[in-house]
């Protein structure tokens, strides 16, 4: 061992040297006797300090990964609203969060946080406030279900019994974080209102729910998934065919007879079956969403009045007239 | 550089002088040579409580001498400064704060060094504030009744320069000059190389060297 020399160890002398107090073995015992029942509970405390610990360390990441996140998403949407200023909206109502995917993330693999209840990934408990990675297949316990909160702000309930895996499932190149499949049970979903040309999905083996900003849920039982919208509006496809559902609509719930009877349309026009009038109304909605896509705004216009005219009452209404106040806004040169 | 060997083995001896424990009992008192420090260190994570005999015995020689050493007397805070020192072991532990590059005897006179220091700079704050100084229950060594009052006051002009200085260059000087710890165990504490830990212990010699010229008791008005 090498030191500095000068005089500072000799200085200290007056501290290494002399009696510094003589303690009996009564003494000792004694002390020791007085220390160890407080020893015993800090110890017994350990564990439970030792989680509290890491929960306050990890919810203090995570506040720092939302804030990072935030500024990242919020850079990265007005660098698209500038970039793709010009592109007419809903252009592509597939598209995914692929379109700001080259923008930079802090933690791409950070996707969903567990905010209450009970969820395993691979028999693996996973604490309240843990993160739960891309390519994760998580489940709820048969007694309790869980709530998690996306990266994307869209907030997830599971149902007990229920399996969902955060990555595409897909098969795409790059899994995206605005996709999940639900294997088996439950989950209600609530996704803020996305961006122009963004969208959440959410597949089971038969059926890819497409999102653009609602509260709806997917329940995936044998070989049936009943979807219902609580708000907004979702697109489903089953089998080849698609169709939107909007807020009260439900979809494939018929064929589960639990929940048949929880169906919840809205009143038909002129006494016809609801099924008959919403696959007419979705059908010219469809029409309608799909001529505007394209550019051909005088078709997508018809469309439009069509379904006013016809279904007045109906809940894709709303939807039609605010499709067009929007082709009253394009310039009358197109 | 071995300093305060001594005490060490006085602490051991009185220990060992104790009765024998009784294994029958539910409190744990298994003899710390039996424990290796890992197996330890894994039954205090896992909360199990009969590990409390063997932190007990492992760490309070350590813990006493540090204490002891800085502090230079047993006065009735001193109990209290050793369950300090415990209780900030434990919270590390809880925080994952102790990363195995020392031994756990080294981590834990860091810490009861802290805890020592900390006490000294209370006790200077509650000099300055009143004009008693507080009983000092054993004087220092001394051939003489006047030289011994010499080297106490010695002792507290050297305790209030320590208390004074910036806190991790004091926890240096004492962990090396008055504890003898070698500067690569405190490197290790603190994650630094030896080379950065003798540039830390020059710095800290070199400010008791300039604020041992200065008058003393300056804060008094």
């Amino acid at each position: 061992m090498s030191t500095p020399t000068n005089d500072a160890p000799e200085m200290l002398d007056v501290l290494r040297s002399g009696p510094v107090g003589v303690t009996s073995p009564e003494d000792v015992e004694k002390a020791r006797g007085d220390m160890l029942p407080w020893l015993e509970s800090q110890i017994a405390g350990l564990p439970a300090a030792r989680n509290v610990h890491r929960q306050e360390k990890h919810a203090r990441r995570l506040r720092a990964y939302w804030v990072g996140g935030g500024f990242a998403v919020a850079a990265a949407a007005a660098l698209a609203f500038f970039v793709s200023g010009s592109e007419p909206e809903g252009r592509d109502i597939q598209a995914s969060f692929g379109d700001i995917d080259d923008a930079p993330r802090s933690e791409p693999e950070a996707f969903a946080t567990v905010v209450s209840g009970r969820v395993k990934s691979e028999s693996m408990e996973v604490f309240v406030g843990s993160r739960i990675g891309l390519s994760s297949r998580v489940a709820t316990t048969d007694t309790e279900g869980a709530t998690l909160s996306a990266s994307t702000g869209v907030q997830i309930e599971l149902d007990k019994s229920t399996q969902l895996s955060l990555a595409s499932g897909d098969g795409a190149k790059t899994p995206l974080p605005n996709r999940l499949v639900l294997h088996q049970g439950r989950a209600d979903f609530s996704v803020p209102p996305l961006p122009s040309g963004q969208t959440f999905v959410v597949r089971t083996d038969d059926v890819e729910v497409t999102v653009i900003g609602t509260k709806f849920s997917v329940a995936h039982e044998g070989e049936f998934t009943c979807v219902r919208v609580s708000e907004g509006k979702v697109r489903v496809a089953r089998g080849g065919q698609s169709e939107t559902l909007t807020r009260g609509q439900s979809s494939g719930c018929d064929a589960q007879k639990k929940d048949a009877t929880k169906t919840s349309l809205r009143s038909p026009r002129n006494g016809a079956s609801p099924s008959t009038t919403l696959a007419a109304e979705n059908a010219l909605l469809t029409r309608a969403l799909s001529a505007e896509s394209q550019g051909d705004h005088a078709r997508a216009r018809r469309a439009f009045s069509a379904l006013l005219a016809q279904y007045p009452q109906s809940a894709f209404a709303e939807d039609a007239r605010d499709g067009l106040k929007r082709l009253d806004r394009v310039p009358s040169s197109e | 550089m071995e300093i305060g060997g001594a005490d060490d083995e006085q602490v051991q001896e009185t220990m060992a002088a104790l009765p024998t424990p009784d294994r029958s009992a539910p409190r744990a008192t298994t003899p710390p040579d039996e424990w290796d420090e890992d197996a330890l260190l894994e039954r205090l994570l896992a909360g199990d409580r009969a590990a409390a005999g063997a932190l007990y015995d492992t760490l309070r020689p350590p813990i006493d001498r540090t204490l002891r050493r800085v502090l230079h007397h047993r006065g009735p805070d001193f109990e209290d400064h050793v369950q300090a020192t415990f209780e900030r072991i434990l919270r590390g532990l809880a925080e994952d704060r102790f990363a195995r590059r020392s031994s756990l005897k080294t981590w834990a006179c860091a810490i009861a060094s802290h805890v020592a220091l900390d006490a000294l700079r209370r006790i200077q704050r509650e000099r300055g504030r009143s004009a008693e100084m507080p009983e000092q229950d054993v004087l220092p060594a001394g051939p003489s009744p006047s030289a011994r009052i010499e080297s106490l006051n010695e002792l507290r002009r050297i305790q209030g320069i320590l208390s004074d200085m910036n806190p991790d260059l004091a926890e240096t000087l004492v962990m090396h000059d008055v504890l003898g710890h070698k500067l690569s165990e405190i490197g290790a504490l603190r994650n630094a190389t030896e080379s950065a830990t003798q540039s830390r212990l020059h710095r800290a010699r070199a400010e008791l060297k300039r604020r041992s010229v200065r008058p003393i008791n300056r804060r008094q008005p």
